[in-house]
C-alpha cells in the first residue's frame, strides 16, 4: 500500500467513525487485499487466512467509532490481523498437540512457530518505536543483549519504567483490553 | 476467494459495523440513566422522569448510531442539557425552590435560566458545524430539552413550558448571529 492509499484508509476510517456509511464501500474495497495479503503471509498460506482477514475487518469495523484520528489507521487494522492470526495459530497449535502430545516435544521450532516467533518480533520493534528515545534505547539494549548504558540500578529502572509504557503502547496499538 | 465469498464477507463486516454502532451509541445512553434517577429522586416527579428518561435514551441510541452531524450532537446536548437539569434541582434542595411543599413561581427562573443557557451554548457551538449545522442545532436541542424536562419536572408543566420556550427563542438567533459573524 502507497503513501496515497495509506491517507485514503485513514480518511476513509476517520470518516467511519464519524458514522459516514458512503465510506464503507470504497474501505472494504482498500482494506479486504491488503489484510488478506497479510493473513495469508502470516499464516503461511494458511486456507484460514480468509477467515482470519475476516474477523479482523469485523472487529476493526465494530471497534471504529472509537477510532482516534490521530492514530495511524493501517498499523491499527494491521495490529488486529496479527493478533486475530496469532489465535488462530495458537488454537490450531493446541488442536495439533491435543491430536498428538508427543510430537510437541521435539526440540527444533515449527514453521509456525518460526512465523509466531517473526511476527512478534516485527511488532514489538514496531511497539518500541513508538516509545520514547531513551525508552527505546533501553529496551533495545536489553534486546541485543548489549551492555548496559547506565550504572546497574539507574539501568533496572529505567527498563522496569521503559517495560511499563511498552505494555501500554502494545495494548493500545492492538486494541487488547485488560 | 470467489466473488460470491467477498459478498458474504462485505456483509458481515458491514454487520459489524452497524452492530459497533449500536453497541456504542447504548453505551453513551447509559449516562441517562442516573440523570432520570436523580429526577426521579430529587424531583418526585416519577412520570416525568421514566417517561422523559426513556424518551432521552432513545433519542441519544439512535442519534449516536446515526452518526455524523446527529451523532456528533449527543454529548454537547447531553451537557448542555445538564443545566437545566441540575439548576432546578438545585434551588429546591436549598430551600430557594419550594418551601413547606409548595414551589413558589420564581422557581421557574432555574427553568428559564437554564434553557437559556442550553439555546446560546448549543447556537454557538453549532456555528463551529463546518456540515448539517442545522441537524446539528435541531439534534442537539432535543437533547437538551429532554434533559432539561427531566430537571423542570419539579415545577411542574409551567416549568418545563418555560424552558422550552427559553430554549427556543434563543438557540435559533444565536445559531444565525454566530453564523453571519463567522463568514465575516
Amino acid at each position: 500500500m502507497d503513501q496515497e492509499q495509506r491517507a485514503q484508509l485513514q480518511e476513509l476510517l476517520v470518516r467511519l467513525a464519524d458514522g459516514d456509511r458512503e465510506a464503507f464501500e470504497p474501505m472494504f474495497e482498500l482494506a479486504w487485499p491488503v489484510v488478506t495479503r497479510f493473513a495469508r503471509r502470516a499464516l503461511g498460506g494458511s486456507p484460514d487466512a480468509e477467515d482470519a482477514a475476516q474477523i479482523a475487518l469485523e472487529k476493526v469495523l465494530a471497534r471504529v467509532s472509537q477510532f482516534d484520528r490521530e492514530r495511524d489507521g493501517l498499523n491499527w487494522v494491521l495490529g488486529v490481523t496479527a493478533w486475530e492470526c496469532r489465535t488462530l495459530r495458537q488454537k490450531r497449535r493446541r488442536r495439533r498437540e491435543d491430536a498428538a502430545p508427543h510430537e510437541s516435544e521435539s526440540l527444533s521450532p515449527s514453521p509456525e512457530d518460526a512465523a509466531i516467533a517473526r511476527d512478534f518480533t516485527t511488532a514489538l520493534h514496531e511497539a518500541v518505536g513508538s516509545l520514547s528515545p531513551l525508552d527505546a534505547e533501553t529496551l533495545r539494549c536489553v534486546l541485543s543483549g548489549a551492555a548496559p548504558t547506565a550504572a546497574p540500578a539507574t539501568f533496572r529502572k529505567r527498563l522496569e519504567r521503559a517495560l511499563g509504557r511498552l505494555r501500554i503502547a502494545w495494548k493500545e496499538r492492538h486494541d487488547l483490553d485488560e | 476467494m470467489t466473488s460470491m465469498n467477498e459478498a458474504t464477507v462485505r456483509s458481515r463486516v458491514r454487520r459489524a459495523y452497524e452492530l459497533g454502532r449500536w453497541l456504542s451509541a447504548l453505551r453513551l445512553g447509559l449516562i441517562v440513566i442516573p440523570m432520570a434517577l436523580l429526577s426521579g429522586v430529587v424531583a418526585r416527579a416519577p412520570v416525568w422522569a421514566a417517561s422523559a428518561g426513556l424518551a432521552l435514551f432513545a433519542l441519544v441510541a439512535v442519534l449516536g448510531w446515526r452518526g455524523q452531524s446527529y451523532g456528533r450532537a449527543v454529548v454537547p446536548g447531553l451537557l448542555a442539557g445538564s443545566v437545566p437539569l441540575v439548576l432546578p434541582l438545585l434551588m429546591r434542595s436549598t430551600g430557594l425552590c419550594c418551601v413547606g411543599g409548595v414551589c413558589l413561581p420564581f422557581c421557574m427562573l432555574g427553568c428559564t435560566v437554564g434553557g437559556l443557557v442550553v439555546g446560546i451554548s448549543l447556537g454557538l457551538r453549532s456555528a463551529a458545524e463546518r456540515q448539517g449545522r442545522w441537524t446539528f442545532l435541531a439534534a442537539a436541542t432535543s437533547i437538551a430539552a429532554l434533559a432539561g424536562i427531566l430537571g423542570c419536572a419539579i415545577v411542574g408543566t409551567a416549568g418545563i413550558a418555560g424552558m422550552l420556550g427559553a430554549v427556543v427563542v434563543s438557540s435559533l438567533p444565536v445559531a444565525v448571529a454566530a453564523r453571519s459573524l463567522s463568514r465575516a
